[in-house]
């Protein structure tokens, strides 16, 4: 009967702008969040092909396809855009698309903000993809850009710089949107804790942002000094230190890699109660937990550094501090798990890989707490293991919460349902080709291969065999990904308001498609109330 | 369409968290430059 009633309310005035100024004027929120995942998605396949010039270039010894330079700049470049380019705007995307409709608010608090944060985004990129073309070629340092390496690049470095720049001012933006529009537009009758996950770890995502992008945003700054204005924070000859960019990039880096996978929590805690048809076990200790890891993030960065070398109780400290994080996590893993017992369970798509989130970042998780092991680290450290580590934690982590989101709310969004058989080859696929493609690279850390090397020792051939062809397979099926949506867009069959019969939260009150304007008038307390079972 | 004393009342407080939000994200960012600033200094 709501759905009824809101459809009504909202059919008379579901007017929008067309053309050309509808995107560039954007000011709607589900506009922006299109735009913000549409741009994720072409980041997405531009960092991925880096990633398979990488995977073909290390399918055998030796040096086949690219000189050592360019690859140095492919793995560089292949972070930056999937951080900054893919997974970062994706989630603003979905944050945009959801957290209105889901705490009852017509918009975001800050609507042109909202539209300037995104066009940043297109000239940031486009800067940092100029780099490629310049002379000296594309940065190469990794994305870490630590000095000296970094103040050694070419013409690409001013141009990488000013990206970042508007890269940390596009995210800072979205952030604060993100804070006032929870703190400030949610429908009266809706507290804190009634709020859905997804909107809660979001809300603690953006806190993250605001204080960790302004850090990196003044490391990248004194980069810069150093190489244009004769400073010398980073520099060793002119009584700089090198090691203090290292602490002040990882103050950055590691609440960064929680900003990556803090809402992808806040997704797979919306979907996982959806298919087991039960509220969500511990609702409040998972908001905890994630305002827990958010705090401890702060105070783990130097166990990134561990082999720089610092005192005794320093790497006491960082070790035990790492490991804590474990215990907030296991919290949110054994709620998952709870939640899901005694479920009626059902598999769709946006099911199945929130189950791969669950498992597969749980072995990311592990390889992240034997890597806190001070001296396992410096075994372990600028090593294959590293790298299988965080990949396990981004890609079947943050990448697969995504994709799960997207098919979870694109009936929603599109007034279609996408095909099922197809999505679910898809996750198929995809699971299998993620797992053949990182898991040997813990072999390969294990047994001593460096990272960012194009060639290597015959020892190593096999298993980095194996993970190219991994590699080819999970790209490729992400194809699929675009067709599965394309279709589902062009000519799906008709979604009905609530397409999961266990869905819960105000999104599902609102009609399919989800109209322009939504909530124009708050959502009154029963639909809230109904909304609001976790 | 015309502002409500609530939505007007909204409207300052949104403009107050944003632009506190703005300041404290500005503070972080000048903040660790003088911290280098000073300790390259020492």
């Amino acid at each position: 009967m709501a759905n009824s009633t809101t459809a009504h309310a909202h059919d008379d005035h579901d007017h929008k702008p067309h053309g050309i100024k509808r995107w560039l004027y954007a000011t709607n929120h589900k506009d922006i969040g299109t735009m913000y995942l549409v741009f994720a998605c072409a980041m997405f396949f531009m960092g991925g092909a880096m990633a398979l010039v990488i995977r073909a270039e290390l399918f055998q010894p030796g040096l086949q396809f690219v000189d050592p330079g360019f690859f140095n700049s492919m793995t560089t470049m292949h972070a930056l855009l999937m951080i900054f380019g893919a997974v970062m705007p994706a989630w603003t995307g979905l944050a945009n698309w959801m957290v209105p409709m889901q705490v009852g608010a017509p918009d975001m608090a800050l609507p042109r903000l909202n539209n300037f944060s995104f066009w940043l985004l297109p000239f940031a990129f486009t800067l940092l993809l100029l780099t490629l073309f310049v002379p000296g070629g594309a940065p190469a340092g990794g994305w870490t850009l630590y000095p000296p390496l970094s103040l050694q690049a070419g013409d690409s470095f001013p141009l990488t710089i000013f990206a970042i720049h508007l890269m940390g001012i596009s995210s800072i933006l979205g952030a604060i949107n993100v804070v006032v529009t929870i703190l400030n537009m949610r429908a009266p009758g809706m507290g804190l804790l009634n709020m859905p996950l997804f909107c809660w770890t979001w809300l603690i995502t953006a806190y993250l942002l605001i204080a960790v992008m302004p850090v990196l945003a003044g490391a990248v700054t004194m980069l810069l000094t150093d190489h244009f204005f004769g400073t010398s924070f980073f520099t060793a000859s002119g009584g700089g230190d090198p090691v203090m960019f290292q602490h002040i990039f990882w103050f950055f880096g590691h609440p960064e890699v929680y900003i990556l996978i803090l809402p992808a929590f806040g997704v797979v805690s919306e979907i996982i109660p959806t298919f087991s048809r039960k509220p969500l076990f511990g609702y409040e200790s998972m908001v905890y937990a994630s305002a827990s890891i958010a705090f401890l993030s702060f105070i783990v960065w130097a166990h990134h550094m561990f082999t720089v070398g610092m005192p005794l109780a320093g790497q006491l400290f960082f070790m035990l501090s790492t490991m804590l994080i474990a215990i907030p996590t296991g919290v949110k893993v054994f709620n998952w798990c709870a939640t899901m017992w005694k479920g009626s369970i059902s598999f769709e798509t946006p099911m199945l890989f929130s189950l791969a989130f669950l498992f597969l970042f749980t072995i990311g998780g592990f390889s992240g707490l034997m890597l806190a092991i001070v001296p396992a680290d410096f075994q372990y450290h600028d090593s294959y293991f590293v790298v299988a580590h965080f990949h396990y934690v981004l890609v079947p982590g943050a990448v697969f919460a995504i994709m799960a989101g997207v098919y979870y709310w694109l009936p929603k969004w599109s007034g279609r349902m996408y095909n099922e058989k197809v999505g679910k080859l898809h996750f198929w696929l995809s699971t299998i080709g993620v797992n053949v493609l990182f898991f040997p690279q813990h072999f390969l850390g294990l047994a001593g291969m460096p990272r960012r090397i194009p060639d290597y020792s015959t020892q190593f051939a096999d298993w980095n065999m194996v993970s190219s062809i991994g590699a080819f397979i999970f790209g490729f099926s992400q194809l699929l990904f675009v067709y599965v949506i394309w279709s589902a867009v062009r000519s799906g069959e008709k979604a009905p308001a609530r397409p999961w019969e266990g869905a819960h939260g105000l999104e599902w009150e609102l009609p399919t498609p989800a109209p322009y304007h939504s909530w124009d008038t708050p959502p009154p307390r029963n639909v809230i109330a109904q909304g609001a079972m976790h | 369409m015309t502002q409500t004393p609530d939505d007007a009342e909204r409207s300052r407080r949104v403009k107050r968290s944003a632009i506190i939000l703005g300041l404290v994200a500005a503070s972080f960012y000048i903040g660790f430059i003088l911290m280098s600033v000073l300790g390259w200094r020492q």
